[in-house]
């Protein structure tokens, strides 16, 4: 177990995640699955809106995990805004949306995110997805401005 | 001296011997009878010498009065008395010393003196001698003499005495009269002009000029009369004057009457006659001057004639010709008269100034002033002028000055020729040349129909006029165009109507495709009024390869205005417009069709975009729910997996079987919704690379073969497209397969410019009611858990939009081929 821990100590950093999505079930999966991940600490926000506001508040995370269909500011509006942010911009994002549209996915690119994941329709295959992103963002080296 | 020379003198002694014995004896017996006569005489002498000298003192005394030279000689010439003026005429003092007349005699004039002497001792006296003298200081000088004898009372002539007058100054007065007389007789007599002297009416004298104008000569002259070689038809007038003269009403008068030479000839002649009249006042002579005019009457007759001649020419002459003073018209012809409106009468009123317009102000002035100093002669200009009701005229003006003798201006000519229709006509052509010019590169009607209306139709001198076009699908005219009363300020045409084929005289003319003139409209019950009522129309089809496009119609407010000339211009406008605005219409249609397929274009996409934006919703909104229920019956099992039964299992699995489903049917939709709505990158696709990238991604089962025949060709299209064409009759291959070897071919071959593509597995096979159905969205043959219906109803819509063809052979149980085709380029 030591060396288990000492394996994660040595090569995996603890994330701070920043969820932003709008669906509480969605919520549940992601944190179900990510508690299983170690000691990542996660903060969710159910909309852009409130992203902003949590972004302001607390310790910039390493990591934000952006649903595209939000009420209010949506995903693609929030991109733009974190984009435009001096300090935010370097954040790492990646887009988790159901839609396999190309245009959609496209115009995320060009506005800048790190990665686009489509939901899967099986829990199992989310499960493989969230691990293998969390596990790959929480080897790479992030910038704080 | 000779024995005869004495023997006669001898004998004329004897003569004298017995004379003078004769005489002696005479003598006594006279001294007898004096004596007694002295006695008879001393006693009446006594009386007498009483009277004597009276009368001596009273003749002495009219002597000495007289201003005349008084002179007594005795018979030889010896000057005995001399009164004062005499002593002083000839400068002898008779008292100091002794002359003799003949002393004093002029050398030349001797012989006419001693004639004149000889008169006065033969008649006992002699008047009016007239010759020349000395005086004492050997002067010449002229005299006139009266002298008479002295007799003593016995009657025996004694002295001579005389009257001696200085006429020095009378004579000198005379020759200078005679020398004028003879100038004067050299100037009549050479002088040119005929001249005659009559005393009532007979001629005294006349001039050669007169004698050989009318051919008599100066003899035969004399005794004729003024009648007599004049023409009987101006005797009235002549003694009209001659009366006058003769009155004493006028001095002198003058006429040109004919005369009649000897030859028989008429000669006009002017003449002068002059009344000579005496103290009285009563009339001595008439003097006639006469000038031969024949030639100037004959000349006068000819310039009257050509006067006559150019006056009809003038006055017929098409082109106006007006006389002007300084700028003031003083006559015109009629041409000028018709040509300007104004009467003569109002034109005699009126300078050149009045009629000309202010634009060629400058112009004129600059070619007048020119003439005025002399520099031309005449000018020509295209001026314009203003007639009587106000229409501008063009006339190609040509004035000429006529100068005097001193150069000045007397009377300006000018020639007027009226080319306003050649300059219309000439501007016409001008602008028919340039609307083809300006018409040719223009596709709008618009521009077309206005170009007409604008530069040309005013050209032609209507007061309207309006281009209808044909709108076919309505079967109407529509205006769209028009020039004059119709246009407003801002060039739109006021009160657009359409005109329905057939209808009126533009319709009726749309239907025919036949010009029209109407004379008069209100006699044509066809007429349909559209902003005023005119009362003549010209309308003229738009006719292009048989095809009516439209019409040229104009109308005016006078009747019979329009004419075959005007006809002829609408048609060749008409023509010329034909054309063009037949291209411009087509360019509208085919805008027009454009411009439809735009609009369906747009609305295409509009709809699309709210497909997209419906997929999007269905994907997400649908598609979410989905996952969450998968994610809830993942922890439910995990929750109930230590008490779970089978059939909760089971319902368990048959719950998430059917979620796949749905998440399956939300994917076909979006699929098929998709398919031709993403963002197209049209390139060259290699369908190598294509079909590798499917056989990378599905799961192709190990008993499956999927072989490509032959390397395939590349095409021009979008890889999504194409990868989901291929990727879907895969995808079927394998889905439908029943065979334990399951296999797939693809190949190709070049039809023209298509490939053609064939598709064949060993499959289950699709009956043949169902060729048409498989390509239907959702049409699934059989009920599967992993088919939507969808995968063949992308493939035709994908095939569609390339334009390409898809038909398939099938057998049940044994398999399909599919062929399709796309194109190479």
């Amino acid at each position: 177990m030591i060396f288990v821990f000492m394996y994660n100590r040595l090569i995996m950093r603890k994330l701070k995640i920043l969820l932003i999505e709008d669906d509480e079930i969605e919520r549940m999966k992601f944190a179900r699955v990510a508690s299983k991940l170690g000691n990542h600490s996660i903060v969710e926000a159910t909309n852009g809106e409130r992203a902003l506001e949590v972004l302001e508040q607390i310790e910039l995370p390493n990591l934000i995990i952006l649903d595209l269909n939000m009420p209010k500011i949506n995903g693609v509006e929030f991109l733009k805004l974190l984009k435009s942010n001096k300090k935010l911009r370097y954040m790492p994002i990646v887009v988790m949306s159901s839609s396999n549209n190309y245009t959609d996915i496209k115009k995320c690119y060009e506005i800048g995110v790190s990665g686009y994941m489509i939901k899967p329709l099986h829990y199992d295959d989310y499960k493989k997805k969230i691990t293998s992103m969390i596990g790959y963002w929480s080897d790479n080296e992030i910038i704080a401005v | 001296m000779s024995d005869e020379k004495i023997h006669i003198l001898q004998k004329a002694l004897q003569r004298e011997r017995i004379a003078r014995k004769e005489a002696e004896k005479i003598l006594e017996q006279k001294s007898l009878e004096l004596y007694e006569k002295t006695e008879e005489l001393e006693s009446i002498n006594e009386n007498l010498a009483k009277v004597i000298d009276e009368q001596t003192i009273e003749f002495k005394g009219v002597l000495d009065n007289i201003e005349d030279s008084y002179i007594l000689m005795d018979l030889h010439g010896n000057v005995l008395k001399m009164n004062q003026p005499a002593n002083e005429f000839f400068g002898y003092d008779i008292k100091k010393e002794k002359f003799n007349v003949t002393d004093i005699i002029y050398e030349e004039d001797y012989k006419y003196a001693y004639e004149s002497f000889y008169q006065l001792i033969e008649t006992g006296s002699f008047r009016d001698y007239q010759a020349r003298v000395y005086t004492k200081s050997r002067e010449v000088k002229w005299v006139q003499i009266n002298s008479s004898i002295v007799h003593d009372k016995d009657g025996i002539p004694r002295f001579a005495h005389g009257i001696v007058r200085d006429i020095n100054e009378a004579k000198e007065q005379q020759e200078a009269f005679e020398i004028q007389k003879q100038q004067l007789d050299a100037i009549v007599d050479s002088s040119s002009l005929g001249i005659v002297l009559t005393k009532r009416g007979e001629v005294i004298r006349s001039n050669k000029a007169f004698q050989q104008l009318i051919e008599y000569s100066e003899e035969e002259l004399i005794g004729m009369t003024v009648a007599d070689v004049s023409l009987k038809d101006d005797e009235e007038i002549s003694y009209l004057y001659l009366n006058k003269l003769v009155t004493g009403e006028v001095d002198q008068f003058s006429l040109s009457k004919r005369y009649i030479a000897k030859s028989g000839n008429i000669i006009w002649a002017k003449t002068s006659v002059a009344a000579v009249r005496n103290a009285e006042g009563e009339i001595k002579y008439e003097v006639a001057i006469i000038e031969d005019i024949t030639e100037v009457k004959a000349r006068q007759e000819a310039f009257e004639a050509q006067k006559q001649q150019l006056d009809a020419i003038v006055d017929n002459s098409t082109v106006g010709i007006v006389l002007t003073v300084q700028g003031r018209v003083l006559r015109t012809n009629p041409a000028f008269q018709k040509m300007i409106g104004y009467t003569e009468e109002e034109l005699s009123k009126m300078t050149v100034v009045d009629v000309a317009l202010e634009s060629d102000k400058q112009e004129t002035l600059a070619n007048v002033n020119q003439l005025i100093e002399g520099k031309i002669d005449d000018f020509t200009m295209n001026k314009k002028f203003m007639t009587k009701y106000g229409r501008v005229i063009w006339g190609r003006t040509h004035v000429a000055a006529v100068r005097d003798d001193s150069g000045a201006i007397k009377y300006e000519v000018s020639i007027i020729e009226d080319i306003t229709e050649e300059l219309k006509q000439g501007a016409l052509l001008e602008a028919l040349n340039n609307l083809m010019a300006s018409i040719l590169g223009k596709t709008n009607i618009y521009e077309i129909a206005w170009e007409i209306t604008k530069n040309t139709i005013g050209l032609l001198g209507f007061e309207d006029c309006v281009i209808y076009l044909l709108d076919k699908e309505k079967q109407e005219l529509n205006q769209i165009a028009a020039y004059g009363e119709k246009i407003s300020s801002d060039d739109e045409i006021i009160n657009q109507i359409a005109v329905p084929i057939g209808k009126g005289i533009v319709g009726t003319v749309a239907k025919t495709g036949i010009s029209e003139i109407i004379p008069d409209t209100s006699k044509d019950t066809r007429y349909i009024v559209d902003d005023k009522v005119r009362y003549s129309e010209i309308s003229v089809p738009i006719i292009d390869n048989n095809e009516i496009i439209g019409v040229i119609d104009s109308e005016h407010t006078s009747k019979n205005f329009f004419t075959e000339d005007h006809l002829k211009t609408l048609q060749t406008i008409s023509s010329l417009a034909a054309t063009q605005l037949k291209n411009a219409l087509s360019l509208r249609l085919r805008e027009k069709a454009e411009r439809e397929k735009e609009l369906v274009l747009k609305d295409l996409q509009k709809s699309n975009q709210e497909l997209n934006d419906f997929a999007h919703v269905v994907s997400h909104d649908l598609k979410s729910p989905l996952r969450s229920m998968n994610a809830l019956v993942n922890w439910l099992q995990e929750d109930c997996k230590d008490f779970a039964t089978d059939e909760i299992d089971q319902n368990f699995h048959l719950l998430l079987k059917r979620i796949d489903r749905m998440d399956l049917l939300i994917n076909g939709i979006l699929n098929y919704a998709s398919i031709d709505k993403v963002e197209m990158m049209e390139k060259k696709i290699d369908l190598n690379v294509v079909v590798n990238d499917i056989l990378e991604t599905i799961h192709i089962p190990e008993n499956f073969t999927v072989d490509v025949k032959k390397k395939l060709p590349i095409v021009k299209g979008d890889s999504y497209k194409l990868l989901q064409l291929f990727q879907n009759f895969i995808s079927n291959a394998i889905k439908y397969t029943d065979k334990e070897k399951g296999m797939v071919e693809i190949d190709y071959v070049s039809k023209g410019n298509f490939w053609e593509f064939k598709i064949s597995d060993n499959g289950i096979g699709i009956s043949e009611k169902y060729y048409k159905k498989i390509f239907k969205v959702f049409q699934v043959l059989e009920e599967s858990d992993d088919s939507t219906g969808v995968g063949l109803s992308i493939v035709k819509k994908i095939i569609d939009f390339y334009g390409g063809d898809i038909w398939l052979t099938s057998e049940l149980n044994k398999g399909t081929t599919f062929y399709f085709t796309l194109p190479k380029k």
